[in-house]
This record gives C-alpha cells, sequence and structure tokens, in this order.
C-alpha cells in the first residue's frame, strides 16, 4: 500500500493502464470520503445542535446550520458546577484506572507470556474468561461487595471496578505482544546478572510501550464513557464522571420530562476535543516509537 | 526464524534510541502521575465528605429568580425542633425548577428550624430511580431519610418503608390529599406515602383548527375524536404534508399503560384488575383498542408506536397536530412564545369517553415516604410536612406548575389563575400498583400487549394473552 | 503480535547452556516464585470485583431470590428450566446474535480500510487520522440518543435527506420505531461508535509488519491487491482476530445502547436487556442470574468457536 517503494521500482514495472488507475483511484477516494461522511456527519450534527436553542431542533424544514445560533449552551455548561467537577472526577478515575491497569496488566502478561509455572494455563483463561461477564449481571453482587469494603460512593470504587475489567483486553493484547519479541534481549540480560524483575522493568516494558500505548488509550477511553457502574456505584452529585453529569443535566428546563439537548451537545464536545488533543499526541507516539525501525509510516 | 530476527533488531535499534535514562525519567514521571492521581481522588474524597454532597444549603440568599419560599408552620417547627442541629438526607431530582426550589426549601427550613438537609441525586428516569432505591432498601441502608416515590411504587417499597400515621402531622396531612391517591399509598394497612404531587392526563387541542373546520366544541368521545382529527387532518395537510391529527404516547414503556388505562375505564371496560380478578379481556377493550389501532399510520403518524412524552409534546408545540393527549407539563410550554408555535390557539378539555362510559384521567406523580431504617424519622416527617403542605403545594403550583394534590390548593385562585387546566373535571384513574413488587412486570404485560396491538396485532387475541400473564401475577 | 504456536506451549528458561540439575530446579521454581508474585494483583483484583460476584450470581441462580421476598430457598434448577422454555429468551439471545453478526462485520470491513489508508502515504491520511478518534470520544449515551433525534420520524435529518432533499424514498422512515428497520438502525451506530476501535488495534498490527516485506513483494512483481491477500492479511491474522472476539464478546453483552434508545421494547430486547429486565426491573433475582448464567455460556460457545477457527488459521499458516 505504499507509494513510495513506486519510486524505486524498475521502469518497466510502470505499465498500468492510465484510465484504470485514474478510476481505481478515483473510486477509492469517493471510499474514504464516505466513511469519512459516516464518521464526522454526527459529529457536525452534534455542534450544530450545540449552536442552537433548543426548541428549533424540532422545526421542520431542518436547520442545516442554525437560524439562531446561540453560545448559550456553552455558557450553561461551564456554570454548571456538578459538570465541571465531573471532568475532574473522570479524570482522576480514567489515569489512574489507566495506570495501574497497565502495571498490573503488563506484569501478568509478562509473567503468562514468558514463564511456565503450576497453573498458568488456568491463570490465563481464567483472566480471559472475565471479558465473557456481562456487568449488568454482576451488577448486584458487586453492589454488596463495594458496600461491605466502604467503597460505595466513591470514586476508588469505579477506578477499582475500571482497572479489573480492562485486564482482559490488556492480557489478551500484551501477553501476544511479549510472546512475540526474540529471547535474545532478555538472554542477554540475564547473563548481564539482572535479575527477573529488573530484566522486566527495565527491557521488556520499554520494548512493550508501543502496545502499552494503544490498550492505555483504549482504556483510558472506555473509562471515560462507562455508564452503568458509574450510576450504580455513585450516589452523591459531586463524584459523578461525565456520561453521568452530562446524562443528568437538567438546571435549566422547566419539567423532568425536557432533555436539554443543547446544553448536553456543549458538554459532549467540551469533554471531547482535550480528549482526542491527548491521544493524537500519544498516537505519535506510537507511531514514531515504530518508525525508529524500518516500517513504513 | 528470520522474521523474529528483523524484529528483534528493529526492537533493539528502537531501546537504543529510547535510552535507559529516558526511559526512567518517563517512569518517574508516571509514578508522579500516579501519585497525583491517587492523591487527587484522597483528596476530593476528604472535600466531598467534608461538605455535604450535592446541593446542600449553605447561604439563604435568593439568587434563583424565585419568589421565596412560604415560610415553615409553626406545629412543623416545634416537631422539628427536638432534632436541631442534625442533618437530613433527602434524595431529590435536582433538575430544572423542582430542584431550585428544593434549595430554597432547604435553606429556609434550616433557618426556621435548625435542621439541616442535605440532598443525594435521584435519577431522572423512573426506572433508574427504581433500581437506586432497590439498593437502598435491599442493603437495609439508612439513609437517605426522605425518598419521593413514584405513584406506582407505593406496593413495591411498602414494606421498607415507615409507617407515616404513627408519625406526628402527617396523618392529619394525609386527610387533606385526595382519597384516591391516600388509598394507593397505603399498603396493607400501613400509610407510606403522602402525594406531593399529581399529574394527571387530558387532551389539548388546537382551537383554531376546530373553529377553522367548523367544530364548536372539542370532542366528547373517541369516534368524535376520530371524526375531527381526520377532517382537520385532511384539510391542513395541503400546506403541511406531515400534519397529523393526533398524538399520543404509544412506545413500549410505563407511558403507554397511563393512556391505554384511559382507553379502557373511559369505554366501561374497568381498570384492568378489579377487586382482586383480571377483567381486561372484554368486548369495550377490543372496541378501543381497534380503533386506536386505525389511528396509527392514518391520523398518528406510524411512528406513534415510538412516542414518549417529549415527542408527542414537539409535534403539537411546532404545530404539527391538532389533538395531544398529554401531562400538565405540556401547558407552560405550548404557552411560552420560546418553546411553542401554537401560543394562544390551543386548550384544554377533559379526555374523551367511549360509548357507555366517562372521561377519565390517569394519575401521575410522587409521593413522599420515610426509610423505615432511618435514625431520623421525626425530622423527615417534619420536612414531608412542610414540603408537602397545603402553603408549599401552593407556591410549587404558581411558580413550577406542579399539580397540587389537595382539593383546596387545587380550588385556590391565584392557582387556577396560574393553572387554568386545573379546572378540568375529570374521573381520576390509578393504575394498578396493588401488583406491589410485581408492578413493573404486570405493567410490561400491558404496554407490551397494547404495543402489539398498535403495530397491528389482533387485539381480542392480545388481551386474552395479557388476562393469562396478569392472572399468572395474582 | 507475530503468531506462535497456540497457549499450552512454554519455552524452559535460560537453557542455552547446560547446567547442573538441582541448578535448574532451583531456577525454575525461582522463575515461578517471580511470575506468582507479578500474577498475584491481577489475580486479587480479578477474584474481588469479577469472581466472587460471578460466582455468587451463579449461586443465586439456583434459589428463587425476588426483590421484597424476604426469605429466599434453593429450587435446584428449577430456574434453569423454565428459561429454556422462556420465549422472550430465545428471542433476546436471535437479536443479540444477529446484532453480533451485523456490527462485526461492517465494523471489521470499515477498520480495515481506515487502518490501511492511515498505514499508508494516502494524501489524506492525515485527516483520517485525526476525525478516527471522534465518535469514540463522544460519550455513547449522549451520541446514542443524539442519533435518535436524526433518526426522528418527523424532525429527523436522515429523513430530511433522503425524503425531502435528494427524494431517494418516497415517505418518512421511522428507523428506528418500526422493527424491520430497528436493528440495522441501531448497528450503524455501533459500528460508528466503534469502528476506530478496530482500526486502532489493527493498524498497530499494521505497523508490526516490516517495510522489508513489501519491498520484497514489489520486487517480485507483486502487484498491490495480490500483496493484499497474500502477505498483509496473513500477516495481519493475529491482530484481526484479537480483535474480532473482542467486538464480538461486547456486541454479545451490549446494554446501554438498546437501553437508552429502546428500553424494554420486546423486538429489540437483547440478551443484557433481558438480564436487566428481570433482575432490576421485575425484581426476579433468581431468575434473572439464571439467565445471566446462560448469557455466559452463549458467549462460551462463541469463544470455543473462535478458538477452533484461530488454530485452524494458524495451522494453515
Amino acid at each position: 500500500m505504499s507509494a513510495a517503494t513506486a519510486a524505486t521500482l524498475p521502469q518497466q514495472k510502470r505499465k498500468p493502464i492510465k484510465v484504470g488507475k485514474v478510476v481505481s483511484r478515483a473510486l477509492f477516494f469517493l471510499l474514504v470520503g464516505i466513511i469519512l461522511l459516516y464518521i464526522l456527519f454526527p459529529f457536525y450534527w452534534a455542534a450544530r445542535t450545540s449552536f442552537m436553542p433548543d426548541s428549533d431542533i424540532y422545526l421542520t424544514p431542518v436547520q442545516y446550520w442554525p437560524n439562531n445560533p446561540t453560545f448559550q449552551h456553552y455558557i450553561n455548561a461551564f456554570s454548571e458546577t456538578t459538570f465541571v467537577r465531573s471532568i475532574a472526577n473522570s479524570a482522576i478515575v480514567g489515569i489512574s484506572a489507566t495506570a495501574i491497569a497497565i502495571l498490573v496488566g503488563a506484569s501478568a502478561s509478562y509473567a503468562l507470556a514468558r514463564f511456565n509455572f503450576l497453573g498458568r494455563n488456568v491463570a490465563l483463561y481464567l483472566i480471559l474468561a472475565m471479558s465473557m461477564f456481562p456487568g449488568i449481571s454482576i451488577l448486584g453482587s458487586l453492589y454488596t461487595v463495594l458496600q461491605r469494603f466502604h467503597l460505595y460512593n466513591t470514586l476508588y470504587a469505579l477506578i477499582i471496578v475500571y482497572l479489573t475489567f480492562s485486564l482482559p483486553l490488556m492480557v489478551w493484547i500484551m501477553q501476544s505482544f511479549f510472546r512475540g519479541m526474540p529471547r535474545d534481549l532478555e538472554e542477554a540480560a540475564y547473563v548481564d546478572g539482572a535479575s527477573q524483575f529488573q530484566t522486566f522493568w527495565r527491557i521488556m516494558i520499554p520494548l512493550a510501550a508501543p502496545g502499552l500505548a494503544t490498550v492505555g488509550i483504549l482504556t483510558v477511553m472506555g473509562c471515560w464513557q462507562e455508564y452503568l457502574f458509574a450510576l450504580s456505584f455513585l450516589l452523591s452529585s459531586n463524584k459523578w464522571t461525565v456520561p453521568l453529569a452530562i446524562a443528568n443535566t437538567g438546571a435549566n428546563q422547566a419539567s423532568a420530562f425536557q432533555i436539554p439537548w443543547g446544553d448536553q451537545m456543549a458538554e459532549t464536545l467540551v469533554v471531547m476535543l482535550p480528549l482526542i488533543a491527548a491521544v493524537l499526541i500519544l498516537q505519535r507516539r506510537i507511531i514514531s516509537g515504530l518508525t525508529a525501525g524500518a516500517v513504513k509510516g | 526464524m528470520e522474521r523474529d530476527d528483523r524484529l528483534g533488531r528493529e526492537m533493539t535499534r528502537f531501546l537504543r534510541d529510547w535510552s535507559r535514562r529516558d526511559f526512567l525519567r518517563r517512569t518517574g514521571q508516571a509514578g508522579a502521575l500516579l501519585a497525583t492521581g491517587s492523591g487527587m481522588a484522597a483528596f476530593l474524597e476528604a472535600c466531598g465528605n467534608g461538605s455535604s454532597s450535592g446541593g446542600s444549603a449553605s447561604s439563604t440568599v435568593n439568587t434563583s429568580g424565585l419568589p421565596n419560599v412560604p415560610t415553615v408552620p409553626s406545629d412543623v417547627v416545634t416537631a422539628a425542633k427536638k432534632s436541631s442541629g442534625k442533618t437530613l438526607i433527602v434524595s431529590q431530582d435536582p433538575s430544572g425548577k423542582g430542584g431550585q426550589v428544593a434549595k430554597l426549601a432547604a435553606a429556609q427550613f434550616e433557618k426556621d428550624t435548625g435542621v439541616k438537609i442535605s440532598f443525594v441525586v435521584a435519577p431522572s428516569s423512573t426506572s433508574d430511580l427504581y433500581a437506586q432505591y432497590q439498593r437502598v432498601f435491599t442493603s437495609k441502608a439508612s439513609t437517605p431519610d426522605v425518598v419521593n416515590i413514584d405513584v406506582v411504587y407505593p406496593g413495591a417499597f411498602g414494606q421498607y418503608l415507615a409507617d407515616l400515621k404513627s408519625l406526628p402531622l402527617l396523618g392529619d396531612l394525609s386527610t387533606k390529599s385526595y382519597p384516591s391517591l391516600v388509598q394507593n399509598d397505603t399498603v396493607s394497612g400501613k400509610l407510606v406515602g403522602i402525594p406531593n404531587a399529581g399529574d394527571f392526563g387530558f387532551l389539548y387541542y388546537r382551537k383554531d383548527l376546530l373553529q377553522k373546520y367548523g367544530f364548536a366544541n372539542p370532542p366528547a368521545t373517541w369516534q368524535e375524536l376520530t371524526d375531527q382529527a381526520t377532517k382537520i387532518q385532511g384539510g391542513e395537510r395541503a400546506a403541511n404534508p406531515n400534519f397529523y391529527g393526533l398524538a399520543f404516547q404509544g412506545n413500549a414503556y410505563e407511558g403507554l399503560t397511563c393512556n391505554a388505562m384511559e382507553w379502557f375505564v373511559s369505554s366501561g371496560g374497568g381498570n384492568v384488575i378489579d377487586n382482586g380478578k383480571v377483567t381486561v379481556d372484554n368486548k369495550q377493550n377490543v372496541d378501543i383498542l381497534n380503533l386506536a389501532k386505525s389511528w396509527v399510520g392514518k391520523i398518528s403518524p406510524s411512528g406513534v408506536t415510538a412516542f414518549i412524552e417529549e415527542d408527542s409534546r414537539n409535534a403539537f408545540t411546532t404545530g404539527a397536530v391538532a389533538f395531544l393527549r398529554n401531562w400538565p407539563y405540556v401547558y407552560a410550554l405550548a404557552a411560552d412564545p420560546k418553546n411553542s408555535k401554537v401560543v394562544g390557539n390551543f386548550d384544554v378539555a377533559p379526555l374523551p369517553h367511549g360509548p357507555g362510559g366517562e372521561s377519565a384521567a390517569c394519575v401521575g406523580g410522587w409521593q413522599y415516604g420515610i426509610n423505615g431504617a432511618s435514625a431520623l424519622k421525626e425530622a423527615s416527617a417534619a420536612w414531608i410536612a412542610y414540603t408537602a403542605g397545603p402553603d408549599f403545594q401552593k407556591y410549587r403550583a404558581i411558580n413550577t406548575t406542579t399539580p397540587p394534590t389537595m382539593d383546596a390548593v387545587a380550588k385556590d385562585a391565584d392557582v387556577l389563575k396560574a393553572n387554568p387546566w386545573l379546572s378540568i373535571q375529570t374521573n381520576r384513574v390509578v393504575r394498578p400498583s396493588k401488583l406491589g413488587t410485581k408492578y413493573n412486570q404486570g405493567s410490561t404485560f400491558i404496554f407490551q400487549a397494547v404495543n402489539g396491538v398498535l403495530r397491528g396485532g389482533d387485539a381480542a387475541q392480545a388481551l386474552g394473552q395479557l388476562k393469562t400473564s396478569l392472572q399468572s401475577l395474582l | 503480535m507475530s503468531s506462535r504456536p497456540p497457549a499450552g506451549a512454554a519455552v524452559a528458561e535460560g537453557a542455552a547452556v547446560p547446567t547442573p540439575r538441582r541448578k535448574v530446579r532451583s531456577l525454575e521454581a525461582s522463575n515461578a516464585r517471580f511470575a506468582y508474585y507479578m500474577l498475584a494483583p491481577a489475580l486479587i483484583c480479578m477474584a474481588l470485583v469479577a469472581f466472587y460476584p460471578m460466582v455468587n450470581t451463579i449461586v443465586t441462580s439456583l434459589t428463587d431470590t425476588t426483590f421484597g421476598q424476604n426469605t429466599t430457598k434453593f429450587v435446584g434448577l428449577d430456574n434453569y428450566t423454565k428459561l429454556v422454555q422462556d420465549p422472550t429468551f430465545r428471542t433476546s439471545i436471535w437479536t443479540s446474535v444477529r446484532f453480533t453478526i451485523i456490527t462485526v462485520v461492517f465494523e471489521f470491513v470499515l477498520g480495515l480500510i481506515v487502518a490501511l489508508v492511515v498505514n499508508s502515504s494516502f494524501r489524506g491520511r492525515g485527516v483520517v487520522r485525526a476525525s478516527m478518534l471522534i465518535p469514540w470520544a463522544l460519550i455513547t449515551v449522549i451520541s446514542a440518543a443524539m442519533w435518535k433525534l436524526m433518526y426522528n420520524q418527523i424532525y429527523g435529518v436522515f429523513n430530511d435527506i433522503l425524503v425531502t432533499r435528494v427524494h431517494v424514498l418516497a415517505a418518512n422512515v421511522d428507523w428506528l420505531g418500526s422493527p424491520a428497520t430497528a436493528l440495522p438502525a441501531v448497528a450503524a451506530i455501533d459500528i460508528w461508535k466503534t469502528t476506530p476501535f478496530i482500526a486502532l488495534l489493527l493498524l498497530a498490527g499494521l505497523q508490526l509488519i516490516p517495510g522489508d516485506v513489501y519491498e520484497a513483494a514489489d520486487v517480485d512483481g507483486a502487484g498491490k491487491i495480490r500483496t493484499f491477500f497474500s502477505i498483509t492479511l496473513p500477516l495481519l491474522m493475529p491482530s484481526i482476530l484479537v480483535a474480532v472476539i473482542i467486538r464480538a464478546l461486547d456486541a454479545l453483552r451490549v446494554f446501554d445502547l438498546f437501553y437508552v434508545l429502546f428500553g424494554q421494547r420486546p423486538d429489540t430486547t437483547t440478551m443484557s436487556i433481558y438480564v436487566q429486565e428481570q433482575i432490576i426491573y421485575f425484581g426476579k433475582v433468581g431468575y434473572g442470574s439464571a439467565v445471566s448464567v446462560a448469557l455466559l455460556f452463549i458467549i462460551a460457545i462463541f469463544i470455543a468457536i473462535y478458538i477452533m477457527m484461530s488454530r485452524w488459521s494458524v495451522a494453515r499458516s
């Protein structure tokens, strides 16, 4: 899929029919265009909705560009303390859960990938089995467990729950990552006198950094959006995470039946943009790390 | 393997680029981040526990734009003063004007009695709230002290709630409320709820369109409604191809149970469960369901089978529909130029009835209850006596259009001026909340059966199956 | 992420130079100890948060626990007998499976295309890379509600475009309301939301394929399509298998999306919604727990199929 190699091809390879090539390129552009439209249109719609008064949303003909644009929803979003506080809560929960999950998951994956010990297969299958549990099924029992440890209505509850449920994904990916690595480095380290832990910490983790970064991104995104557990385990509004705060936005509408679309869209967008920026920066790190080799970028 | 070697070489090169020192710095950063994160979590926890959770009243300055709340009556003050200094935990939906009023009330209550009020959030979705209360009661938590229960749930939660008649002031208060609501809130002889909001369903109609097409009065029977809607729709379609005659809530959810009960009772088909027996399977119900089925796709959009309250309300306030069945909350929205294109062109009337029946309105709304495990029952009773008392109900009725649950308040001149729809005289119908913890199941059977008919199913068959299902619950 | 022999094969440590038996054994013991320590945190978390609750659920499924009922008794396999005869449960399985198949297939295809585009030197790839994360960063419950607005029969934008502007359809369609279009409509939302996740996983896998492999293929005269099918795809297979199974498991357990859009509607009840309905909404905790265990069992069947398929694909390569 790389055009860079075309330049190194001998002359006789460049014999394709011009028309065919143009048509196929055009079709390809069209396909990518359609996919981009699919991906971006709802985002545009959310943005549009956040800039127009709620009552205009239900009018026909549909307004593709707001007839009465307004910033009021963004003002409302920032003046709602529950929402602003929830961003901090979500950030704490997401970062803590992901950081701990990476440590715990990488350790477990390394152990499962490189060592042979009694119960290894059982442990592997148990971890993977966890990805089969439907959240809704263990909700009641999990609530009881958290109550017993006095963790109900605390952010710690969410951190522990999120980190545990991101372990299967972490282990799935990291253990095949570790297994695919050559053993020369580890053997060299042992010969140099490094302990198993030092080998793990100083050699394997840096090598696995791209994989860890990928899984880290996936985990953070997941924590940011999770709704069911957050709804069930948090009672006070000052502990709410972002999905709860947005779903329960409503200082400004008159009745409980109404949904403040504009405010919700504004809040969703406010939360989304820094998140994407952070991920894009991290993503560049993955790609730059891997292009230190000879893989085409 | 050759591939592994190449991979190894790449990895080694990568490792050299990202040196050990660099990595240690990064681990240091990561560790610091982790420590900060946990530290912040701990800090926020401490903060959160220090102050009260959610919106506790710390100032008595009213910045909400609403008028001041009534002061606490003296008999309530006397009862509450014994618990002065303690904090009462109240479950409250913080959204909208209702939430703001609650905060003002809490500030006033603390000022007059010394009892502090701390709110915990009640999710706005009724089923989420049901789940939350389930968790609270099965874990025998002693807080929240005061809970707010939907009108269909006293039976489900009855055994976990305190008997309000034995508490000061509340027995007296209950005699002032509508008897049907008090009966609904009495479970096994125990009074478990004090009504504080009493929605009921009625008909909104476009009086300008009725005039235009020569109808002097809003329809009195369902058949008249069908005829009027058909004629108006036929005429209006020329200007607006998406104009429909009637909107209601036809989605497979609790709201459809309300609509269905209104249809059944007003057609003389009974209350689904009468005197402990299932009576839903009868000819009047079959007829009214067939009529409703005929509306879908003709005078109601085919999407009405997925409409909830706001969908139908939007259809009416954007002028796309001539008749609407909905709750009182629509009135204020329809009269507000910011939210409505039909300001000044609509009016309200009791719902139509079938041949041999009377107009019926399904009751919605909320009741205050006290957690049976609460340690502050008397203070809770005082809070309820204040916020569900006649003065406060009048305040709420005028400023937040919350329907009162006391006849005296509903007939007050100021209240009527703010809520003209309160003058609608109609028979109030309560859903079968006596099913208790099985209510959700029963209601699900009902709304799934009716929704199936609206989507084209056979009415007689659906009602027959409904009877069997409901009987299995009794 | 190269394809190695499947789980179960392990190589003995540090066996380059022959060492005395005692030393080898103590080395193995120390390695095993190290592995246990490394594994311990994960196992502790899992035991508390996942396994104890799940075992609890299984035990509850053998009782008649009901909300509001103060006594519970052991009823053995009663709940399971009732479950087997439950038509709503059977329908919910079929709804979940259909949803899973539609979403996984489309997410895989679209995710692969996006990953290929971002990995290549295609000119618009920066735009695609930046925009690819957007659906995933928009919070699920809110974006689901917004899609509901877009699907609305009267003022929804899809009907506006298809009927009023472009005249592809004759009349406004109730996308979410009508049973024929409800599942595809919901699937479209899930595909929109999760394609970035798949694309990210596949992209990581693509970037592990060394460039020399492509160079070799070009020198050998392979066209783009042939390169793709005979080289890229097989090398990507491990990542594909991981991505597909993870998505399939998530899709089988989908809850948030259906809860927000449909609630208790019978024709769109998935297995998780049925569990919620029984355990929470109806308060039939015992029966609902049996449904949960059945859900687990069905997922286990899917995993078994996956393991067979992955063994087959590894054996082929």
